[in-house]
């Protein structure tokens, strides 16, 4: 083996060694507001086999490095990856997984969250809705911007739980208007809708970039679907304000460094550095003369 | 000091593979796998890097075996053209290291993408990040065509044909992917009225 090829591997294994051993998961102290325990989820997280990075099974630590408590896997137009992470979630202690869906239709995502079988997603927004309801879920507005929202009529968004108020999207200048401008229109026709953040995890990450903070009465499925259908969410997006009803975000702003997500550390940062270098120089070297 | 194999092949694939052809290597099935799993230790780490932003043994393992399924499809699509040149100088094995030999500019280009997002956090515009895939594609072009013509002995016009049939069925893998998995076609039937 030539020495820069065996350099580059030397610098790949110390910097997934360096990976290994700062992989730390993060414990938040937990927070009561007016008797509500609150929790800490991303309910539009796509998986590996799918269009998201991770595989499904891998997901529960992951949401655990990076401080969530509850997240949905949600791919398109299936629900395998879902309850193939929720399986493998009831196995082992951490964040809670629940299946779910991103309904891709014609001229509206919505994302379903606590369901069990995919739904039909070629039909109106309102009806898929009801399919939703029928499977004793959640129905979320994704991203809800020009191209997939359109089909959003009066009576979908009368029926909507929620709606993704923070989105990355949302940090573009262009489409934060859209956003509002849906926001607004959902609230003047349901003024329950729970103001949802998500990441729409997919391979660029971080996972947990935007979340939701949800008041529980109790920490199960059936608590989040209740938190979500009752409206007591808000959603955030990185230091960004927080987004949803006044009198939650009041509750909950004092609490907003103990709810931020965890910082990366030096040495994590590092470690994806020196990865990612030995990855560049391995593929010039090649792993043969 | 020499240019690495790799290298040297992505920049003068032609006079490379000539060199490569003529060495008494008879080829085996295994070291025709080593060259996809690297591919897959390359694309499994770097996607599990920019996803995850962590990189514990554990995780990066998994992402590689997930992953795995890319080169495995280029396998096959390699399996595909090689059969199609019967007066092929070199053994079928040997035939399909050297093809990998030539995936530089997409490995390179998967870590440039990864690394951008990752390090610097500022997504591409998704014009730029399209046109981005025509350096890749237009540099592998060339060292497929090179590969047609010397590793698998075609005259210009068959090695222009198995060169298309090749990035064809690359490129038909690679969109029939994303539209499978990303709900594409309620899109396409929203555009077309269907």
């Amino acid at each position: 083996m030539s020495g820069p090829r065996r350099l580059a591997l030397v610098v790949l294994v110390a910097g997934v060694g360096l990976g290994t051993m700062t992989d730390t998961m993060p414990q938040r102290a937990p927070v009561r507001v007016d008797g509500y325990d609150v929790l800490a989820g991303d309910f539009h997280v796509h998986a590996f086999v799918g269009d998201g990075g991770i595989a499904p099974w891998m997901l529960q630590r992951q949401a655990a490095r990076v401080g969530l408590d509850v997240i949905a896997i949600t791919n398109h137009n299936q629900t395998l990856a879902g309850r193939l992470g929720r399986w493998s979630a009831q196995r082992s202690s951490g964040p809670m997984i629940l299946t779910g869906e991103e309904i891709t239709g014609r001229d509206f995502h919505l994302i379903a969250v606590g369901i069990e079988h995919p739904v039909n997603w070629d039909q109106p927004a309102a009806a898929a809705i009801a399919d939703v309801h029928a499977q004793g879920g959640v129905a979320i507005a994704a991203h809800p911007m020009h191209g997939f929202a359109e089909g959003y009529d009066d009576a979908a968004l009368a029926a909507l739980d929620g709606l993704e108020a923070a989105h990355p999207d949302r940090f573009a200048a262009t489409l934060a208007p859209q956003f509002e401008e849906f926001y607004q229109r959902t609230l003047a026709r349901n003024p329950e809708v729970a103001a949802i953040g998500s990441s729409d995890f997919h391979t660029t990450g971080p996972l947990g970039l935007c979340r939701s903070y949800l008041l529980v009465r109790e920490r199960s499925q059936a608590g989040v679907v209740e938190a979500i259908r009752d409206g007591r969410t808000v959603g955030r997006c990185g230091e960004e304000r927080m987004r949803g009803r006044p009198e939650l975000v009041r509750l909950l702003e004092p609490h907003r460094d103990a709810l931020a997500p965890p910082q990366e550390s030096i040495a994590q940062r590092l470690s994806l550095l020196v990865v990612w270098v030995s990855l560049v120089a391995l593929a010039i070297v090649g792993p043969r003369s | 000091m020499p240019l690495p194999l790799d290298l040297r092949l992505a920049l003068a694939p032609t006079g490379t593979y000539r060199e490569l052809i003529a060495e008494p290597v008879r080829g085996s099935w295994l070291r025709a796998l080593d060259r996809p799993a690297f591919v897959a230790v390359i694309i499994g780490t770097a996607v599990t890097l920019c996803a995850a932003r962590r990189v514990p043994l554990g995780l990066v393992l998994m992402g590689i075996i997930c992953w795995s399924f890319v080169p495995i499809i280029q396998w096959l699509i390699g399996v595909i053209v090689i059969a199609q040149a019967r007066g092929r100088p070199v053994s079928v094995p040997r035939c399909l290291e050297l093809l990998f030999i030539g995936h530089l500019p997409w490995s390179l280009w998967t870590l440039v993408m990864i690394g951008l997002y990752t390090f610097t956090r500022v997504p591409l515009p998704l014009p730029v990040e399209v046109f981005s895939l025509l350096i890749p594609g237009v540099w592998t072009t060339r060292i497929v065509f090179a590969f047609c013509r010397t590793a698998l002995g075609c005259t210009p016009a068959r090695a222009r044909l198995l060169t298309a049939a090749h990035q064809t069925m690359i490129w038909a893998a690679f969109f029939g992917y994303v539209f499978l998995v990303s709900g594409f076609w309620a899109r396409i039937l929203r555009v077309t009225g269907a």
